[in-house]
């Protein structure tokens, strides 16, 4: 009789607003698209209040501010005021750069809810390598102000190559920050993290190590902390439901207003998404690119009979589309696709160079410009 | 703690947990840090009840009055058990 009900929502219950390409780190698996640099204009503020009500009316209730970073915009604390106004559930997913005791305590009074502060790793050294940035000392800081200000805290850390054998010391760290919650998120091979990929991809053996300690860090946590482990679909043979299903329950606002539904969305072929300062959020709910893959009837063989089709969604389209060529195909993360030896093929590849030092590409704009015709970001 | 609810134990919501009614889904919703979980009637009664500081029997005799079934004392502490082990309460021995 008790419990919590599964009925379909199919409202953008999650708006990710991600108000500008702009940050002042360069982390080389940053998923943002790589040509950024291309983008055009940035939304004004009136155009962001005006998608904020459209959303709301439309039923959506959580809403992140990402980017980029989100606190280069000055107008940020406007938003976040408007969005409590507006009785969203906040949160600001930041890098902590550009925060101080004096902004963290205006966007408290705004009605910020829930504050998410990234981390590269758990010492300087390698925090401010993967950054591109010596950040880390700035960060520490930035967690203990939030923690003193009594906002809830996730500190979030990608994990990938460079970083996954220290999690345990990433977890000590954020345990001794008070963090509420963390998040150590394998990699997500779309975006930056596609150009790095070789850098980045672990090994079976790190990755089982890093899960082993994860566990018996579980096993002995006195505090109330919350561990979010986010496994890594190339390891797993199983796809991730992405964005908990195309068109379901999320929309994402890229800087220049294009609305996505997913992250990666832009990079398929063929699609021009809509725009909201073109379109109202509930057109762009309803409309052809938003129905593209929504629910099951654009499946092939093997999702289309598959059991586990109403949990994984058949998988991240951009990852079938940035791997085989055609986003219609099963996510070959998934162990029954029959494209699945291009996952392994490039976990042994990563393998192989593992030792020849090759340089990261960092996301800036520079590289932006380099690598971004040819993966990123088609239409601008 | 998580675990078994006990008689006497005080149990609370989750610092930065809000429980919402959203005519959109009508329903209410429970919201915390990247999440949201849509609650069903008796589900919602329950959470409500626990916004403020209470106890197992207190919730019990308030739920118990809008759904008077056999089996409403172990729907309820099971539906607890579960929420405190979700992070959603937090439940403290007296
Ligand atoms: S992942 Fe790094 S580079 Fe990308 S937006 Fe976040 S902080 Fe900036
Ligand atoms: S075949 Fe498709 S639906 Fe089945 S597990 Fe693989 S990705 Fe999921």
């Amino acid at each position: 009789m008790v419990g919590s009900s599964s009925k379909e929502p199919n409202r953008p219950l999650w708006v990710l607003a991600e108000l500008t390409y702009r940050c002042p780190l360069q982390c080389f698996y940053c998923s943002n698209p790589i040509g950024f640099a291309q983008t055009r204009r940035e939304l004004s503020t009136t155009d962001w209040l005006r998608v904020l009500r459209e959303a709301r009316e439309l039923g959506a209730v959580q809403l992140g501010f990402s980017g980029g970073e989100p606190l280069l915009r000055s107008d940020l604390e406007v938003l976040i005021e408007e969005a409590a106004r507006l009785e969203y559930y906040t949160n600001l997913i930041t890098s902590g750069i550009g925060m101080n005791e004096q902004r963290l305590s205006v966007l408290k009074s705004a009605g910020l809810d829930h504050i998410q502060l990234s981390f590269q790793a758990s010492t300087a050294e390698l925090n401010n390598y993967i950054g591109g940035a010596a950040s880390f000392e700035h960060k520490r800081d930035v967690a203990r102000l939030i923690k003193k200000q009594g906002y809830p805290m996730v500190l979030n850390v990608v994990l990938h190559r460079g970083n996954i054998d220290t999690v345990d010391h990433i977890l000590d760290f954020a345990e001794e920050l008070e963090a509420d919650y963390v998040e150590l998120a394998n990699a997500q091979y779309g975006g930056w993290a596609r150009l790095n990929r070789n850098l980045l991809l672990p090994s079976r053996s790190q990755l089982d190590r890093a899960e082993a300690k994860v566990a018996t860090f579980r096993r002995r946590l006195q505090s109330q902390m919350r561990i979010f482990y986010v496994v890594s679909d190339y390891f797993e043979g199983r796809p991730k439901p992405c964005t908990a299903g195309w068109g379901r329950t999320f929309m994402q606002i890229t800087p220049d207003g294009t609305a996505l539904p997913c992250h990666g969305a832009r990079e398929l072929p063929g699609m021009r998404f809509p725009r909201v300062n073109e379109t109202s959020i509930a057109e762009i709910w309803k409309s052809p690119e938003f129905n593209r893959f929504r629910g099951e009837g654009w499946m092939k063989e093997p999702c289309q009979t598959c059991p586990e089709r109403h949990q994984d969604f058949g998988g991240c389209r951009c990852q079938a589309y940035l791997l085989t060529g055609d986003p219609e195909n099963t996510d070959p993360a998934c162990a029954l696709s029959p494209d699945h030896d291009l996952i392994q093929n490039a976990i042994e590849t990563a393998r192989r160079t593992a030792s020849a030092m090759q340089p990261p590409k960092f996301r800036n704009v520079h590289n932006s410009r380099i690598h971004g015709d040819k993966l990123g970001l088609r239409q601008v | 703690m998580t675990g078994l609810i006990q008689a006497g134990d005080i149990i609370e919501m989750a610092p930065h947990y809000r429980l919402r009614w959203e005519d959109a889904q009508q329903s209410y919703v429970l919201l915390y840090p990247e999440g949201i979980v849509q609650l069903n009637g008796p589900a919602a009664e329950i959470m409500k009840q626990c916004t403020n500081r209470t106890s197992f029997e207190q919730v019990l005799g308030e739920v118990g009055d809008l759904y008077p079934t056999d089996d409403v004392e172990s729907d309820v502490r099971e539906f607890l058990e579960e929420a405190a082990s979700n992070g959603w309460i937090i439940i403290q021995r007296a």
